[in-house]
C-alpha cells in the first residue's frame, strides 16, 4: 500500500490543488465525509451498492453503453469521496452522474429521458407515483431544476475532471502485446473488471492494477499461461508488483463474501446464521467424496446429498418440494422473517453483478426451497435440460463448480512458482476466515485430488463449450433484434440482453416457467422491500 | 445513520477541495467576445498573476452544462505542449451573475457562470498582422510557422483534431512565443473511429475541399489545409481564400487549385456534394502563378499543404521537415523578435471603429485637418537585426493592401473616450456590446457551431480600396478575439447547406 500511495501522489501535478481520486482503504472507511455525518460505514456501503445498482439500471433502460454506465458509477464514487450522504440525497446525485456521465462519454441523453426513466426506476413498484412524471409537468420540470442544480454541484466536486479512465482500455492492450486471442478470456476478465465497479477497488487503485488483476483471475480460471513467451505479464500492464498483489487479495476477498462493497463486515451476525455457519464448516471432511460423487453423477444425486447435511430445515424442505404449486407465498414467508441478515440491495446487486455468489447466498441465508425447486426442473427429461442449459439459471452452478476449481487450481498453479509468496499467502487467509482456511486444508491433503479436478475439469470442456456457444447465438440473436446498448463485453450484452428478455415478458404478460416466476417473484418482493419504502417517502417530499 | 432527504444537495458549504470561485480574479479587461462567450484579461489576486477567463456560456439550460465545453475541456487537460495554450483551472462563481451595479441579473440563485482559465497571451496573429505598419520579416514568419506546425503535430500525435485554425486563434506572447488556442471544435479522433465527423466546422475562409464537399471522414488534414491558408497570408500580406459562402469559396479554392477530377484526388466525384458544386469548365492549378513572387522553398511548401487531395496533403510533421525551414535565412529566435503592444483582433476592431468615428465627424465638420495617418505614427521596429532581404521581393514588403470588400461590424457603437492603450487604466469601465442574441449559442441544435455570422455591410471602409500606406484598411475579419469565442464559418444558408445540417444533427452528428 505504501508504494500503491506513492505512485498514485505522483499523480497530481497540481500538488494540494489537486488531491489524487486515489485513496486507501483506511481513508475510505474512516475519513469518508459521510462518517463525520454520523453516516456509519455499512450503512454508506449499502449506499454504494444501492447507487451502483441503480445507475446501471437507469443506463440499461436507456440504452448507454457500458463506458457510460461505468463513467457514471465513477462520478458517483468521486462526488462521495468528497461529499457527505447526510446532506446529498443519492438517488438525485446518481441521476446527475448519469446526465452529466453520457455528456462526458460523447453519448448524451436527454434531460427529460435521464429524468423520466431515473423516476420510473425510482418507483417502479409504485405505479401511481411513477406515473406522475408522465401527469404532471410540475414534477418533471421540479426534477430536471433539480438535475441542473446538482450537475453544478458536481462539476464543482469533481472539479471538472472529465478524463476518467477505466480499466477495460489497459486490458485491451495489454492482451494485445501478450498476443492473447482468445476470446473467452477477455471476455471473463471484463466481467470481472464489471464485478469491481461497485466496491472500493476502483477508488484505491488506478485502472491498470484493476486491468492486471482481472485478467490474473480470468487466466487461471481459463487455465491460461500468461509468461508464455517468457516475458513478465505483469510488466506489460506497467504495475509495481506489490500494489498488485494486495489487489489481487481485495478481489479475492471481494468474490469471497460475495459482498461487491468489501468494506469489512457488512451484515450483523445472526444467531441462525452463525449456527448454519458452524454447522456447514463441521462436515468439511465429508465434502470431498461428495465432489468426487457430483463429478461422476447426475447433477440431481448431487443436489440431493447437498440437502442432507442441513437437517435443521429438512421438514420445511421437504414441505415445499411437495406443493410446487404454492411458491409465491412461500418466498415471501421465508424473506421476511430475515430482512437484517439479507439486505435487499446487496441481494438485489449480488444477483446482477454474479449468480454464482447469488447461490451461495441463497444456500447460507436458507433459500434452500428455491434450490429445489430449481431442482426439479433439472430432474426432469433430456429436453427439459437442454432448455435449461440455455436459459439464465443453468449457467450458475457450472460457475459455482467452475470458480471452485479455479480456485484450487490457482493455488495449485501459484505454489510452484513462488513458494514463499504462496506461503505467505496461505497464512493471511488462515487469519482472516475459518472457511478460506478449511479450504486451503482440502488443497494441503494431496496433489492427487488436483490433478483429479484438473483432469476432470478438461474432460467437461466441450460440454461447457456448446452450452457457451448457444448462449453466444441466443445473445446475438438479441442484439440483433433489439439493437440494444454497445457494451465492451459479449457476457455483460448476455446478461443485459436476458433482463431485457425478463422485462419483455413481464411486460407482455406471457407465461414463464415456474423457476423463472418464482425467480421473478423473488426479486419483485425485494423490490417491493428496497422502493416501497422510499416510494412512500417521495410524495411526502414533493408535497412541500 | 442519517441519510439526505429526498431532494437534499449540500450547496452552501464552499468545500476547499472543490473548485475554486472566480472571485480569486479580478476582472481588468474585455479582450475577446463572440457569439459563445466573452474573454477577459483578469489578474489572479493572492499571486498577481494575469491570466484569460473564457466564460462558458449557459445559455441553453436545458442540457446543462454544454458538451461542446465538456469536450474542449477534457482535450486541453491531456494536452501540454508550448506551443499549445495551457488551460490552468476551471472556476466558478457561486451566486448569481451579477452586472456592474452588483445587482443579480435573474431571480435564479444557483445560475452561476464557469470560466475557464488560461495563460495570457498579449496578442493573436490577426490582431498583429492588422497593425498599422506591421511587416513580419522572413525569420519571423519561419519562426511562427515552425511553432504551428510543432504545436498542431503534437495535437495530431495525440489524436486531437483542431478544426478551427485562423490567425485569431494563434496566439502570440511578448516572448514571442505562439501557441494554439480555442480547442471548442477540437476532437478526439482515431484511426479506426468509424463515426461520423460533422463538415460543418473550421472557419470558412481556412475550410479544406473536402468538407466544403461533405465529407465526415477526415483527419489531420484539414488542419493542414488551414495551415496552408495561414501561410500564404503571412506571405501574401492578406487572406487568400475570402469567400462569403460556401459556393463562392469552393470556387475560390478551384479557382486557385485547379478543379478537381478523379485522375489528382481519387475518389472526389463520388463526394456527397460534388455535383452540387461542380464547375462549369475545368481549371487549371495556378498556385505558383498566383505566388509566383515567393521564396521557392515556400512556394514549394505551400503547394504540398494546398493540394486539393487530403491524402496527398503534406503532415504537420514532415512540413517542420520542408527545406523552407532549413534554409536561409533561418527562423529566428523567439526572443529576439520585437516587443509589440498588445495586438488582439478584438482590441483593434474597436480602435479601428473608433478612428473611423471620428474621421467621419471630423469629415462632417468640414474642417480643414491634418491628413488621418499622422494621427498614426508607425512603430519604430529595430529591423537591422534583419537586414538582409530577399532582392526583387517587392511584393512582400507592401502593406496589407484590402483588394476585398471590407468586412467589419455593422454597429460601431460602444464608448469612444478613454484610449486603451495602457493596459489595466480602464478597470471599472469595459466595452460590454449587446450581443445576446448574436447567433444561437449552444441552443441551436445538438451541434451548436454553425455557420451564422453577423452580416456584410456593403461598402467597404473609407480606406478599403487602393494601396494605402498603412494598410489600416485591410481585411477585418468576422472573427472573434483570441481563446476561442468566434463560430466556426460564416456566410448564409442556402438550402443544400441547410438540408445537410439538418442531417448531420439528426442523423450522424458525433
Amino acid at each position: 500500500m505504501g508504494a500503491a500511495r506513492g505512485e498514485e501522489d505522483g499523480e497530481g501535478r497540481c500538488g494540494e490543488r489537486c488531491p489524487s481520486w486515489y485513496v486507501s482503504r483506511e481513508e475510505i472507511e474512516s475519513g469518508s465525509p459521510s462518517r463525520r455525518d454520523g453516516v456509519s460505514a455499512a450503512k454508506e456501503a449499502e449506499l454504494r451498492a444501492t447507487y451502483c445498482s441503480f445507475i446501471r439500471d437507469v443506463c440499461i433502460r436507456l440504452r448507454l453503453p457500458q463506458i457510460t454506465m461505468a463513467t457514471a458509477i465513477m462520478l458517483c464514487h468521486r462526488f462521495y469521496l468528497r461529499q457527505s450522504h447526510a446532506k446529498n440525497e443519492w438517488q438525485t446525485i446518481a441521476t446527475v452522474c448519469i446526465f452529466l456521465g453520457s455528456k462526458i462519454e460523447d453519448t448524451p441523453c436527454q434531460l427529460k429521458h435521464v429524468v423520466i426513466v431515473s423516476y420510473e426506476t425510482m418507483y417502479h413498484k409504485n405505479p401511481d407515483a411513477a406515473k406522475r412524471i408522465h401527469q404532471e409537468h410540475e414534477v418533471l420540470a421540479k426534477q430536471k431544476a433539480l438535475i441542473l442544480v446538482g450537475e453544478t454541484l458536481l462539476l464543482s466536486t469533481i472539479r471538472f475532471d472529465f478524463n476518467i479512465h477505466h480499466p477495460y482500455e489497459p486490458l485491451k492492450l495489454a492482451l494485445k502485446k501478450l498476443g492473447i486471442a482468445e476470446t473467452e478470456l477477455r471476455q471473463s476478465a471484463m466481467s470481472l473488471i464489471n464485478d469491481t465497479l461497485p466496491s472500493t477497488l476502483v477508488i484505491q487503485f488506478k485502472p491498470q492494477y484493476i486491468a492486471a488483476a482481472s485478467l490474473w483471475f480470468a487466466a487461471k480460471f481459463h487455465n491460461v499461461n500468461l509468461s508464455q513467451n517468457g516475458t513478465i505479464w505483469w510488466h506489460v500492464f506497467d504495475v509495481a508488483p506489490d500494489p498488485l498483489r494486495v489487489v489481487v487479495q481485495q478481489m479475492s476477498e471481494l468474490f469471497e463474501k460475495r459482498a461487491p462493497c468489501s468494506v469489512g463486515p457488512v451484515t450483523k451476525p445472526v444467531p441462525a446464521s452463525s449456527a448454519t455457519d458452524k454447522h456447514q464448516i463441521k462436515p468439511a471432511p465429508t465434502h470431498t467424496p461428495m465432489d468426487k460423487h457430483q463429478i461422476k453423477q447426475v447433477p440431481a444425486p448431487m443436489n440431493r446429498h447437498q440437502i442432507k447435511p442441513v437437517p435443521t430445515p429438512t421438514p420445511m424442505d421437504k414441505h415445499h418440494i411437495k406443493q410446487i404449486p404454492a411458491p409465491a407465498p412461500t418466498c415471501r414467508h421465508h424473506i421476511k422473517p430475515v430482512p437484517t441478515p439479507i439486505p435487499t440491495p446487496m441481494d438485489k446487486q449480488q444477483n446482477k453483478l454474479a449468480p454464482t455468489p447469488m447461490d451461495k447466498q441463497q444456500n447460507k441465508l436458507a433459500p434452500t426451497p428455491m434450490d429445489k425447486q430449481q431442482n426439479k426442473p433439472a430432474a426432469a427429461p433430456a429436453p427439459t435440460d437442454r432448455c435449461q442449459r440455455v436459459s439464465t439459471p443453468v449457467p450458475a452452478p457450472r460457475d459455482t463448480q467452475s470458480s471452485r476449481r479455479s480456485f484450487s487450481s490457482s493455488s495449485n498453479t501459484e505454489a510452484p512458482r513462488r513458494v514463499p509468496a504462496g506461503r505467505s499467502s496461505n497464512e493471511k487467509p488462515r487469519d482472516r476466515s475459518p472457511r478460506h482456511e478449511g479450504h486451503w486444508c482440502r488443497g494441503k491433503d494431496g496433489e492427487n485430488q488436483h490433478c483429479q479436478k484438473h483432469r476432470d475439469h478438461n474432460s467437461e470442456q466441450r460440454p461447457e463449450e456448446r452450452s457457451n456457444q448457444r448462449a453466444l447465438k441466443s445473445g446475438l440473436a438479441y442484439l440483433v433484434r433489439s439493437g440494444g446498448p454497445k457494451d465492451t463485453g459479449a457476457a455483460t450484452e448476455i446478461r443485459n440482453l436476458t433482463r431485457r428478455k425478463r422485462r419483455i415478458q413481464e411486460v407482455g404478460g406471457l407465461p414463464t416457467p415456474v423457476y423463472t416466476s418464482d425467480t421473478d417473484a423473488w426479486r419483485q418482493v425485494s423490490a417491493v422491500v428496497l422502493f416501497g419504502t422510499k416510494g412512500q417517502k417521495r410524495p411526502r417530499g414533493d408535497e412541500p | 445513520m442519517a441519510v439526505a432527504a429526498p431532494g437534499q444537495l449540500n450547496l452552501d458549504e464552499a468545500p476547499s477541495w472543490g473548485s475554486r470561485s472566480v472571485d480569486c480574479f479580478e476582472k481588468l479587461e474585455q479582450i475577446g467576445e463572440g457569439t459563445y462567450g466573452q474573454v477577459y484579461m483578469a489578474k489572479e489576486t493572492g499571486t498577481n498573476e494575469i491570466v484569460a477567463l473564457k466564460k462558458i456560456r449557459m445559455d441553453n439550460e436545458r442540457e446543462g452544462f454544454p458538451i461542446t465545453a465538456i469536450r474542449e475541456i477534457k482535450i486541453l487537460k491531456k494536452l501540454h505542449h508550448q506551443n499549445v495554450i495551457k488551460l490552468k483551472e476551471i472556476v466558478t462563481s457561486p451566486g448569481p451573475e451579477r452586472d456592474e451595479q452588483g445587482k443579480p441579473i435573474d431571480g435564479n440563485k444557483y445560475k452561476g457562470s464557469i470560466y475557464m482559465v488560461f495563460e495570457y497571451m498579449d496578442h493573436d496573429l490577426t490582431g498583429l498582422a492588422d497593425r498599422p505598419g506591421m511587416r513580419f520579416t522572413v525569420p519571423q514568419i519561419k519562426c511562427y510557422m515552425r511553432q504551428l506546425l510543432t504545436g498542431l503535430h503534437y495535437c495530431h500525435v495525440n489524436q486531437v483534431l483542431h478544426r478551427d485554425i485562423k490567425g485569431s486563434n494563434l496566439l502570440i506572447d511578448n516572448e514571442g512565443n505562439l501557441k494554439l488556442a480555442d480547442f471548442g471544435l477540437a476532437r478526439s479522433f482515431s484511426s479506426d473511429h468509424n463515426g461520423n465527423l460533422t463538415n460543418r466546422v473550421i472557419t470558412l475562409w481556412y475550410r479544406p475541399p473536402e468538407l466544403l464537399l461533405g465529407s465526415t471522414k477526415y483527419g489531420p488534414a484539414v488542419d493542414m489545409w488551414s495551415v496552408g491558408c495561414i501561410f500564404a497570408e503571412l506571405l501574401n500580406g492578406k487572406p487568400i481564400l475570402p469567400g462569403k459562402n460556401e459556393p463562392e469559396q469552393l470556387t475560390k479554392i478551384f479557382e486557385l487549385c485547379g478543379t478537381p477530377d478523379d485522375t489528382i484526388w481519387p475518389g472526389v466525384t463520388k463526394m456527397p456534394w460534388y455535383n452540387n458544386f461542380k464547375p462549369p469548365r475545368p481549371l487549371k492549378r495556378r498556385v505558383k502563378d498566383f505566388f509566383k513572387h515567393f521564396d521557392r522553398h515556400a512556394l514549394d511548401l505551400l503547394e504540398k499543404m494546398l493540394t486539393l487531395d487530403p491524402s496527398q496533403r503534406i503532415s504537420a510533421k514532415d512540413a517542420l521537415d520542408a527545406e523552407y525551414f532549413w534554409t536561409d535565412p533561418l527562423p529566428c529566435d523567439p526572443k529576439s523578435l520585437p516587443k509589440y503592444e498588445a495586438s488582439h483582433e478584438f482590441q483593434t476592431k474597436k480602435k479601428r471603429q473608433q478612428q473611423r468615428q471620428a474621421e467621419e465627424a471630423a469629415k462632417r465638420q468640414k474642417l480643414n485637418h491634418p491628413p488621418p495617418h499622422s494621427r498614426l505614427p508607425p512603430l519604430q521596429q529595430p529591423g537591422q537585426a534583419h537586414p538582409q532581404m530577399r532582392p526583387g521581393q517587392g511584393m512582400h514588403n507592401v502593406p496589407p493592401v484590402a483588394a476585398g470588400p471590407g468586412h467589419h461590424y455593422a454597429k460601431p457603437r460602444g464608448p469612444g473616450g478613454p484610449n486603451r492603450y495602457p493596459q489595466g487604466g480602464n478597470q471599472g469601465g469595459g466595452y460590454n456590446p449587446n450581443r445576446g442574441g448574436q447567433g444561437g449559442g449552444y441552443g441551436s441544435g445538438p451541434y451548436p457551431q454553425q455557420g451564422r455570422g453577423p452580416p456584410y455591410p456593403g461598402a467597404a471602409g473609407p480606406r478599403g480600396s487602393g494601396g494605402s500606406g498603412y494598410g489600416a484598411g485591410g481585411p477585418n475579419y468576422q472573427q472573434g478575439g483570441p481563446y476561442g469565442t468566434s463560430g466556426p464559418g460564416r456566410g448564409p444558408n442556402y438550402s443544400q447547406g441547410s438540408g445537410s445540417r439538418n442531417q448531420q444533427q439528426y442523423g450522424n452528428w458525433q
